[in-house]
């Protein structure tokens, strides 16, 4: 199965579920092609993108489905809250761009799906995130 | 944020709910009453309700999570237990300590239910690189009237302590956690009791807590436990421990809480079977001061704390014998004690050894992972019944009104043997003395449809004895029914499913192979039948050998265990066994008609007169079978005696003070035999009667 129906098939599945999709991109070497052309892929199917918590907060608060790529080493302490408190349907962090104090956003998961993006080395990297993850799928 | 009524997602996933009924009697508010309802969830205008435990709703606030976040979320028996012991928890302002495993639904229950108490939901995870700032808050630099100021912004846990909400720690015992020692400071001021709480990070602002603030905790076993690991938990000391209100839970869903919450997430009805011994119901708030006024509160307090004590001596040091398997070591300060009694104090409703029992249970059986010690605790807890003296007019016998009460609790008892049997025993209506049973045997009239009945009984018992011994039945002769048995009794016992067997008094060898015998006899009779070096053996060694003559033996089968709820279909004895609890001879239990009596209580004369009169037999026939008969009963003709796992209690006695039971299962059904004090009353161990005829 090529690539745009791998992620065909997984936005499939996590929009139905309402939950946390992940692709894994295996090879290191090949991430940065590997990430432009899965970018490319979920534009195209209309799924838009998230650069840092904020961002992600505001499509959620939106109910809109989103993907969100770590750029990091690791994933972001701050996704990791957000990804911990999904399925609850509140998160509440503090808006450090705009300096305005804790910002909430609350949501429906079941009304909505996000898809994250990391190559296995930053997914090694992380803490322990895998239990609030739905359908993974690697490339 | 005001939510409409009826607005709740439970009230569609309560698939089992009884109709709004009155569960306690003994309740001293009437108004009360009215209110009481077996919902397992009910949302009204300004209360939850979960599982009886109605908890006020908040305020509302920025971090009350959306009631749609949980639209898809199907409730097990488990989840709804859950959130009665967290609403308990609410209602008395004791924080809550869960541990367990992850992934149980501890989360999503504190989150689910801030929802519904329209409260803010703050949730701490002691093992994630959470920030100050989000938690404790931060100060910007902002411009104010043209100059640079700083401002202070509250982190969610400081926006709960100030407009009120639950606090949810997640991974509370999780070591070298970056929050740790900013949050801890401040929980540690709050489970102290302070009313305010000083915020370093904002220049040790002083912050009052809101009386609607509070706390609940979970966290993953420290170390290894079943194999499975959580590093970086440390064991928190007894200070920080004695804090808390701990309770236990599994380290995964059992298998059938899995089935079920995804059969029903499908959509699948699935039928939750709660009963009403699970409810829980808030009482008068009665001061705690004034509880002493209460008869049977002395006599709870005294037993509690020699409970608490015994369970201190027996759950801790190298060589304790409960809590074997938990490594988070329990401690019992006093704190646990003001918890008990504010339990007490909330939730009185009239019936003090069902509230000091439910006390218990959330306070000391919660604590314990093994379902042996919960029900070593449980069992502590049964022994310490009160049993109230009789009143001075009953016992003056003069006052009007309590000869009238008398005579009402005399024919409530025979209407409801009416109904359950559509017979009334003599024993009840008219006069008890043992001759009036004698003079019935002694006068009553033989007829031939009797005389055929006996035939027909002891051939049939013939044929059944040929199929069980095979050819050793060949030496077996049974004898007629004996003539002692009226037609009456014949009748009776009959209707009440109590009946006859011819026991051939041979002896059941460890290397028989009898044709009938599909489960043999446990080996621990042969074993505990043989004599050590002193010539002396653990039980009589004729237990392998069956009585001889006929025996009457009560044919109900054995039932399921329910929580210690399960009750003996369509019971004769139940009715005696709840006038015997009401005069004090045997103790106290939930079920007040359950057999859950000890070995000892059933020997008593008083209580073997008793059943002997509802049986219609000489108290001196009335016995347990020996182990070595319900084997062979069980085997001849009902099998599925070992098919429950309950027990039962045999006469057999083992060493000094002892008696063995057996029947579980779970360990073998027919096959099994045990032994226990035979002052111990457990929740799954019943009796079975049984009589003998002289030969």
């Amino acid at each position: 199965m090529d690539i745009a129906s791998k992620i065909k098939k997984l936005i499939e599945v996590v929009g139905k579920l309402g939950e946390i999709g992940l692709i894994i991109i295996e090879d290191e070497k090949e991430k940065v092609g590997m990430q432009k052309q899965i970018a490319a892929e979920l534009n195209q199917a209309g799924v838009a993108s998230a650069k840092n918590y904020l961002e992600v907060m505001d499509f959620l608060e939106k109910s809109k489905a989103f993907y969100y790529l770590e750029e990091t080493d690791k994933l972001d302490d701050l996704m990791l809250e957000i990804i911990a408190e999904y399925k609850t349907g509140i998160v509440s962090l503090q808006d450090r761009k705009n300096s305005t104090g804790l910002r909430t956003v609350k949501f429906n998961p079941n009304d909505n799906y996000f898809i994250l993006i990391l190559s296995r080395k930053q997914v090694e990297a992380s803490g322990q995130f895998f239990e609030f993850i739905g359908p993974i799928e690697s490339f | 944020m005001k939510y409409m009524k009826n607005e709740s997602q439970f009230n569609m996933t309560t698939l089992v709910e009884a109709e709004d009924v009155q569960v306690n009697k003994k309740t001293e508010n009437p108004e009360r009453k009215e209110g009481l309802s077996k919902k397992y969830f009910e949302e009204r205008e300004d209360v939850c309700v979960y599982l009886g435990v109605e908890v006020p709703k908040g305020e509302g606030g920025d971090l009350v999570p959306n009631k749609s976040a949980f639209e898809n979320y199907y409730l097990t028996k488990e989840d709804y237990i859950l959130r009665r012991e967290i609403a308990t928890s609410l209602v008395l302002n004791k924080p809550l300590l869960l541990e367990g495993g992850t992934g149980i639904g501890k989360t999503s229950a504190v989150a689910n239910m801030c929802a519904d108490l329209n409260t803010n939901y703050c949730k701490v995870a002691f093992g994630r690189n959470t920030t100050v700032e989000d938690v404790i808050g931060n100060k910007d630099v902002d411009i104010v009237d043209g100059k640079e100021v700083f401002l202070w912004h509250d982190g969610k846990l400081l926006k709960a302590i100030r407009e009120g909400g639950i606090a949810f720690l997640d991974e509370y015992n999780f070591q070298g956690s970056k929050i740790a020692g900013h949050v801890n400071p401040i929980i540690d001021a709050i489970l102290n009791g302070y009313k305010t709480v000083s915020i370093p990070e904002n220049n040790h602002e002083q912050v009052t807590v809101h009386p609607n603030f509070r706390l609940v905790a979970a966290q993953n076993p420290p170390g290894t436990e079943e194999g499975q690991e959580f590093p970086g938990r440390e064991v928190l000391g007894s200070e920080t421990f004695g804090r808390w209100a701990y309770h236990k839970m599994p380290l995964k869903m059992s298998k059938e809480m899995r089935l079920n919450r995804r059969k029903g997430t499908m959509g699948k009805k699935i039928g939750i079977n709660i009963t009403d011994s699970e409810f829980r119901f808030l009482g008068n708030d009665i001061p705690t001061s004034e509880l002493i006024d209460i008869p049977g509160m002395e006599h709870w307090a005294e037993k509690s704390v020699e409970i608490i004590e015994m369970l201190e001596e027996k759950s801790s040091g190298a060589g304790k014998d409960m809590a074997k398997d938990q490594r988070q070591k329990l401690s019992f300060n006093p704190r646990l004690e003001q918890g008990i009694d504010r339990y007490v104090a909330k939730f009185y409703r009239g019936d003090v050894n069902q509230v000091w029992s439910d006390a218990l249970e959330y306070f000391l059986v919660n604590m314990y992972k093994s379902d042996i010690d919960k029900e070593k605790v449980r069992e502590a807890i049964r022994q310490s019944y009160y049993i109230p003296p009789k009143t001075e007019s009953k016992r003056k016998g003069l006052d009007e009104n309590d000869e009238e009460d008398e005579e009402k609790e005399k024919q409530d008892l025979i209407d409801r043997i009416k109904k359950a049997k559509g017979e009334i025993p003599s024993w009840i209506v008219g006069d008890t003395e043992d001759s009036s049973v004698k003079a019935e045997i002694e006068t009553a009239p033989s007829t031939p449809e009797f005389a055929k009945a006996k035939l027909e009984l002891q051939k049939s018992e013939t044929e059944a004895i040929k199929k069980y011994f095979g050819k050793t039945a060949e030496a077996i002769e049974v004898p007629p029914i004996p003539a002692e048995i009226t037609a009456e009794q014949f009748e009776f016992w009959k209707n009440n499913k109590f009946k006859l067997h011819y026991s051939p008094g041979i002896e059941i060898k460890k290397d028989n192979e009898f044709p009938g015998m599909k489960e043999r006899l446990s080996d621990n009779i042969y074993e505990w039948m043989k004599k050590d070096d002193k010539g002396k053996s653990k039980i009589n060694i004729d237990s392998a050998i069956l009585p001889k003559g006929w025996i009457l033996i009560d044919e109900r089968p054995k039932p399921q265990y329910d929580n210690g709820n399960q009750m003996y279909e369509d019971d004769i004895l139940a009715p005696v066994l709840e006038d015997l609890r009401k005069k004090g001879l045997i103790a106290g239990y939930k079920e007040k008609g359950s057999r859950n009596v000890s070995n000892d209580e059933f020997n008593k004369p008083e209580v073997k007169e008793t059943f002997a009169k509802a049986l219609k037999i000489k108290p001196e026939q009335l016995e347990l079978p020996k182990a070595v008969l319900f084997n062979y009963i069980g085997n001849k003709s009902h099998p599925e005696w070992g098919n429950t796992n309950t027990w039962e209690w045999f006469q057999d006695e083992y060493t000094s003070g002892s008696r063995l039971n057996g029947g579980d299962s779970g360990n073998g059904g027919l096959s099994y035999a045990d032994y226990a004090s035979s002052g111990f009353r457990f929740d799954s161990l019943g009796f079975r009667p049984s009589v003998r005829f002289s030969v």
